[in-house]
């Protein structure tokens, strides 16, 4: 059976604020990192990640500011916010107890 | 497909114009970032463009996502801003054109006849008759040509008078007819008679909310100027008057 790379339904997010967590870092940068991290188990189509950060943006759970690079580019810097570090917890004790839940179905216990 | 294709299509639903170019310029520095790692990587310039937008998935997918985060009701306005703008500069052409040419024209006109000017008043205020507002940007003192006649040594009074109103559908370009101006020495100028004792209305052109009018009255000696003079307007009794004394219409 082909494996499923793409990052899982509804928790893109989740992802996004977990990477930023510890730095700021543009796009690009975040792509990169999800693929690293997640042993490139998880891939994202690129262009569907700005949606996510523009809507995380909108909902002040993450800030940015554009920095010019040398040659020229503009790149945006993402930053969680507080609300965001919150948002963060709640969605990961979700997470944590959906994944207890798959887990104990799955060893039979 | 080319990563500027992408970047466009990507951002095309976005309205509001400075929204749409900093996200188009975030998702070219991120094209580019991704075409130079392919070029590292030994892929042609050619190639990694193409494989950096493939690599960025589906653009009309991304362009509907964006286009709902970004405040479409702020994009519309900002259309609608744009409009309004070009509405208001298309008539601001339309109405300011023609009015400054009749300025110049005015200023100017004395070439038409072959005239000198003696002497020039600056005439302020206005005075509103129904919806329609008149004002004078000024009176003359010429001497010269008379059109129409073969008198080439005429001295002539000349009030420029301008109607203006936001009713442009309803301005007129008959503005004095056979009526009758006084001034304060008790001397009374027939209508459309181009001689002493008489008045010309001369219609000069027109802007979108405007018209200007130049008014002549031939005069025997620069004596007979009059410190004021009541000017007739069209067909009911409502007149204005010229004050050149005070240099105010009222």
């Amino acid at each position: 059976m082909a494996r499923d790379r793409s990052a899982p339904a509804g928790n893109t997010s989740m992802l996004v604020l977990a990477l930023l967590k510890g730095r700021e870092m543009y796009g690009y940068e975040i792509i990169e990192e999800l693929e690293r991290r997640s042993e490139r188990m998880f891939r994202l189509k690129e262009g569907t990640l700005y949606p996510i950060l523009h809507t995380l943006e909108k909902e002040k759970l993450v800030t940015a500011r554009e920095a010019q690079t040398p040659a020229g580019r503009t790149r945006r810097y993402y930053r969680v916010t507080a609300a965001g570090l919150r948002a963060l917890e709640d969605r990961e004790r979700e997470w944590n107890a959906y994944s207890r839940a798959v887990t104990a179905i799955l060893s039979g216990t | 497909m080319s990563g500027s294709y992408w970047g466009s299509r990507a951002v095309e639903g976005i309205l509001f114009a400075p929204d749409r170019e900093a996200v188009r310029k975030e998702l070219w520095a991120h094209l580019e970032d991704r075409r130079a790692a392919l070029e590292a990587q030994g892929l042609t310039a050619e190639e990694a463009e193409s494989a950096a937008a493939e690599a960025m998935g589906d653009p009309a997918e991304v362009a509907e996502a964006l286009a709902k985060i970004h405040a479409p009701w702020w994009g519309w306005l900002w259309r609608l801003s744009q409009w309004t703008l070009a509405l208001v500069f298309f008539i601001a052409v339309v109405s300011l054109v023609p009015a400054t040419l009749n300025n110049i024209r005015f200023h100017r006109n004395m070439n038409d006849f072959e005239r000198e000017v003696l002497e020039e008043w600056r005439i302020e205020g206005g005075r509103r008759v129904g919806a329609y507002w008149f004002s004078s940007p000024g009176v003359r003192l010429e001497r010269g040509t008379v059109p129409g006649t073969g008198d080439r040594d005429q001295l002539l009074l000349v009030v420029a008078l301008r109607e203006s109103t936001w009713r442009f559908w309803e301005l007129s370009d008959t503005l004095v007819l056979d009526r009758t101006a006084a001034d304060n020495r008790g001397r009374q100028y027939q209508g459309c008679y181009y001689r002493e004792g008489g008045f010309y209305c001369l219609y000069k052109g027109e802007g979108l909310f405007s018209v200007l009018y130049e008014i002549e009255f031939p005069l025997a000696e620069r004596e007979d100027v009059p410190d004021w003079l009541d000017i007739p307007l069209g067909e009911g009794s409502a007149g204005i008057r010229v004050d050149l004394e005070r240099g105010r219409v009222s």
